[in-house]
Formats: structure tokens, C-alpha cells, sequence
């Protein structure tokens, strides 16, 4: 069903509502855990209004962000992740933050403020380094996402969020790697990050006989003891006698983050898949939508995969030179789609109800 | 906000701003001032936002305000030949190389909002930068109209960013700022 109209669930409704934006512009997901518990999952803005549209999300239904939100999760600092969580942070000031440091915090602290030294807005550093500011300011623990950890927990018989990654493996990894970046520092003046998608912080929600599993961009690792193979063969917290009936398809729906067990071990057989487009990268491919829609009748997307082709309105003259020295200059073209499911946790055998806005659309009706 | 000087294209030909005994060559100021060679410039930064002419007619009538020319005439300026009279500007960051060059994501100076992407030819890169070209390096890409001895052309340059070696006492500072996070900092 299309929105017409946003609202505020009811306390014994728990709702799962992917944001996602054509162009790339990113992916958030606004959790309500039930009685007014909400969580946040990574941010994105609107680049016309610079406003994070999680944040703007909850304000838009009424919610009481200072004091309803408790928890934001960070999952990794891909910019389309993790444009306005800052801004996010300070608004929700109750809240834990959450998100996958190196094993060596110190280290990653240096790696954040050498790159604050570029003085620049653009880099997704900036991000967390005000983050960590609004944390040490609150006196509030920052919560290291990690392998099988719990990370908010409402109460014996209320909603779990665990953590599912990064593993170990991938904690170790990454800090020979923050060790590589800071010797990059003092002789290029310029740090490349490499591979955050495989530190990304998947996660585990239950709720009643319910659950659901969000894939950040987690990938399939070469390596079995990182990525989903890991969470696969060693997670302590999924249940196989409690499979999950809502996925967060990991990284656009893109091949690398697939991996066929994830949908026969940990997904029940109608579980609803939902995934962001990337349209700059044409992410998904037609054929992994074909594979999606072979495991799933309920595959959902904030937005067509494609876009024609557009350039941005300017000067006459300007268009003019641009036609002439770069015929390939595209717009990446924004546009918010929100899919929006619902469940009544407190009844064992309900179903989702799941509700599209704006480009958001059932994939394979 | 003092009131517009008005000068055209020509009457600006070799003029000097002399308020602070600096002798200024406007035609390299403007240039300076659109392609922001000076990028880490600071002071770059406070200059009053250019909107006014970059709508510049096409008679190549500059509006300047005397905050403008006061600012230009605070900056050390660069050697550069021509001056431009409507310019974009992008900010590029490389996403992709590719067999001919590079592919960038770009972001619109000008106004802002959404972004762009394009494909970059190798040979439009200058030799001193092609060593700077891999993925995540950013660069500026600036479309334009230039007044070449009189006569006008398009022109595109691609300049790529330089980060400055940093001191150690800026590496120092950093560090310090770090280890008081750590100390300040609680985890879980």
C-alpha cells in the first residue's frame, strides 16, 4: 500500500522503515521497538536541505527524538551511511551510539583526528569525529560493535539488538590496517580507507517470537572467519529454531554481499527482502533481482536501480560548455523512497504489513 | 554592503587596486579567485560568496563590490593568464580508473545539491598531476569562459588538490587531541 500519510506506531506494533535515496545518496533505517523505543540505523541527507532523513523521519511522526531514541548504530563510514549522524547524535540526546571501532581504540582515535587535519566537510571521518566530541561532552559510553554482542536490551521479554559482525578476524585486520593508514599520514598528507564495507556492523533484532536480520554492505570474505560465512558457521546469538522474517539485503544488492546459505539458514521462507538501489554503480544487477526474487516473493526497493540519464539546469551558456567538454556529465538524481513494515510483535503468527512512499516500489508483485 | 564598483572586461585590462601598496593585477586576481588555486588558503574561505558575478552578462560586465576587491587585493596571487567571466566550478573525487582515465563524482560548487558524475580523459590531466591521479584523490573542475587577448573561449582545466605536508606540530596536535579523547572517551 502506498503512504499517504505518516503516523506513529502503536506501542505493541514494532516497525522496521528503510530510507533509502536514488543517486546514492545513501540508507537509513528508524526502528520502533515497541512502547516508544526507537533505534536508528545509519544516516543519509537530503542534498537539497543538508537535513538527515532519519531525523526527519521521526520528527515528521511525532516522535520524541531527545528522549525516545536509544540506540544509533553506526554500521560503517561509507558517506552514504553516514551523512548526518552527527547531527543525528546531538538531537537524540539520550541515546547510545554504537559502531565498530579498531581493537585498538587509541590508534583509531589518531586516524580520526589526522584526518581532521585535511579541514574538510567531505570526508565521512568528520562524521564520527563529531560524534565522538558529542560522546565525550555526554559522558556516555560508546558502545563497540562486535561479533554476537548485545547491544540494546529493553528487557527479558522485550526487543534485542545484537551485533553480528565485525568478527574477530576482521577487528585484527583492521587495525594493522588503521596502523597502515597513520604511516600514510606524515608522507602523503592523504588517507585512503580501504574496504570499510567489510567492517560493517550487521545486526540481529528479536522481538516477541519475531526477528529480523539487517546486512549493513556486509560482503562475503575469502576469508571464512569474517564477513557472512562467519556469521553463518559461528554466530552464538541466531537461532536456527527462530528464522528471521525480515532482511536488510546487504550492500545494494550487489553480488558480493550474496551469499545463498543466508537465505536457506537464517531467513524463513517469506521473508521480506528490502534493499537500496546504487544507481551510480547500477547496483542491482538485473540478474541478482532475479536471484533475490527466487528466494523471496516480498523483494522490496526504495527506488529504481536505473535512471535516465540528466543533466542539472544551468546558465544556457554553461550547458553550452558543458555539452561541448563533457558530454558524460550526469546528474545522480535524488529522490526519497521509504518502505515502512509493521508487525504485531506480540502476536506470535503475524505477518508483516509493509507500505511503500514515493519511488519505493514492490519489485516482484 | 558598500555599493558595486562597475567595471567591464576592458576598463579592468592591467588595472591596479594600490589601498594597501600592493600592486594587484586584476585579471590574475579573478582567475585566482575563481579556480581557488589557493585552495588552503583560509582567508580564501571568508571571501563573500561570488554569485553576483558569476552572472556576469554576456558583455562581460563585472559587478564587484568594494568587500571583493578588498579581499582580492589581500591575497598573494598566483601567475595566471587569462580572466574568466562565468565559471562552474565541481569538486571531483576519483571513484574509478579506467583504461583512458578516470571516472569522479562531483559535487556542484556553485549551487550545491545533488551531485554529478562524469568521465575524465588522462590526456585533459597536466603532467604535474597525472602522478596524483588514483581513486579518492579530489580535484577541482572548473568550466568556463576565458577572455584570451581579447577574445573568448571556452576552456576546462582540472587542477588536482595538493594537501600540504603537515608540520609535526600539526601531527603532534593530533596526537594530543587523541590520547585526551582516550582518556575522556568511555567504552562499552
Amino acid at each position: 500500500m502506498v503512504i499517504e500519510q505518516f503516523d506513529l506506531p502503536l506501542n505493541n506494533i514494532v516497525e522496521i522503515t528503510l530510507i533509502g535515496t536514488a543517486g546514492g545518496y545513501g540508507e537509513s533505517i528508524v526502528i520502533h521497538l515497541g512502547d516508544q523505543n526507537w533505534a536508528v540505523v545509519d544516516s543519509c541527507k537530503d542534498p537539497h536541505t543538508g537535513l538527515s532523513l532519519p531525523l526527519d523521519y521521526l520528527n515528521s511522526i511525532g516522535v520524541d527524538v531527545a528522549n525516545q531514541v536509544k540506540l544509533i548504530v553506526c554500521t560503517h563510514w561509507h558517506n552514504d551511511h553516514i551523512k548526518g549522524i552527527a547531527n543525528l547524535f546531538a538531537e537524540c540526546k539520550q541515546s547510545d551510539f554504537c559502531f565498530a571501532p579498531s581493537t585498538d581504540v587509541d590508534k583509531f582515535l589518531l586516524f580520526v583526528q589526522l584526518e581532521q587535519l585535511k579541514k574538510s566537510d567531505s570526508q565521512s571521518t568528520t562524521e564520527f569525529a563529531k560524534c565522538l566530541e558529542i560522546a565525550e561532552t555526554r559522558g556516555k559510553p560508546i558502545i563497540r560493535a562486535m561479533q554476537d554482542r548485545t547491544i540494546l536490551n529493553l528487557g527479558d521479554d522485550s526487543s534485542k539488538i545484537y551485533s553480528l559482525s565485525p568478527s574477530d578476524a576482521t577487528l585484527k585486520a583492521y587495525d594493522i590496517e588503521i596502523s597502515s593508514l597513520i604511516d600514510k599520514v606524515s608522507s602523503m598528507g592523504r588517507i585512503i580507507s580501504e574496504g570499510p564495507n567489510s567492517k560493517s556492523v550487521a545486526l540481529l533484532l528479536t522481538f516477541g517470537k519475531h526477528s529480523a536480520i539487517l546486512g549493513a554492505d556486509l560482503e562475503i570474505s575469502d576469508n571464512k572467519f569474517e564477513g557472512w560465512i562467519n556469521i553463518l558457521d559461528n554466530s552464538k546469538v541466531i537461532s536456527p529454531n527462530n528464522k528471521a522474517s525480515f532482511f536488510k539485503i546487504p550492500h545494494h544488492g550487489s553480488s558480493n554481499g550474496y551469499e545463498i546459505r543466508v537465505w536457506e539458514e537464517l531467513l524463513t521462507d517469506t521473508a521480506i527482502g528490502k534493499l537500496t538501489p546504487y544507481n551510480k554503480s547500477k547496483l542491482p544487477r538485473d540478474e541478482m533481482i532475479a536471484v533475490y526474487s527466487n528466494h523471496t516473493k516480498h523483494l522490496y526497493a526504495t527506488s529504481s536501480s536505473t535512471s535516465g540519464p540528466k543533466s542539472k539546469k544551468r546558465d544556457r551558456s554553461i550547458e553550452k560548455a558543458i555539452k561541448d567538454a563533457r558530454p558524460s556529465l550526469q546528474e545522480l538524481r535524488f529522490s526519497k523512497g521509504i518502505i515502512r513494515s509493521r508487525i504485531d510483535y506480540t502476536i506470535d503468527e503475524a505477518d508483516w504489513l509493509v507500505d511503500t512512499y514515493g519511488p519505493a516500489y514492490h519489485v516482484n508483485p | 554592503m558598500t555599493e558595486p564598483t562597475m567595471v567591464t572586461s576592458n576598463s579592468i585590462q592591467n588595472r591596479r587596486i594600490t589601498e594597501s601598496r600592493k600592486l594587484l593585477d586584476i585579471d590574475k586576481a579573478f582567475a585566482f579567485y575563481i579556480h581557488g588555486l589557493k585552495d588552503q588558503n583560509e582567508d580564501l574561505l571568508k571571501l563573500p560568496k561570488h554569485n553576483q558575478w558569476i552572472e556576469a552578462d554576456s558583455k562581460g560586465k563585472i559587478i564587484l563590490t568594494e568587500d571583493r576587491l578588498n579581499a582580492i587585493n589581500e591575497i598573494s596571487l598566483p601567475e595566471h593568464p587569462n580572466y574568466y567571466t562565468l565559471t562552474q566550478r565541481w569538486l571531483g573525487t576519483i571513484t574509478e580508473i579506467t583504461q583512458d582515465g578516470f571516472n569522479a563524482k562531483l559535487e556542484d560548487l556553485n549551487a550545491g545539491g545533488t551531485n554529478e558524475y562524469a568521465e575524465f580523459f588522462s590526456t585533459e590531466v597536466s603532467k604535474d598531476d597525472k602522478p596524483l591521479v588514483s581513486i579518492g584523490a579530489v580535484f577541482y573542475w572548473s568550466l568556463g569562459y576565458a577572455n584570451d587577448k581579447g577574445s573568448v573561449k571556452k576552456e576546462s582545466i582540472i587542477r588536482f588538490q595538493r594537501l600540504p605536508q603537515w608540520s609535526s606540530e600539526d601531527i603532534d596536535s593530533a596526537v594530543d587531541k587523541a590520547r585526551a579523547q582516550s582518556k575522556a572517551l568511555k567504552w562499552l
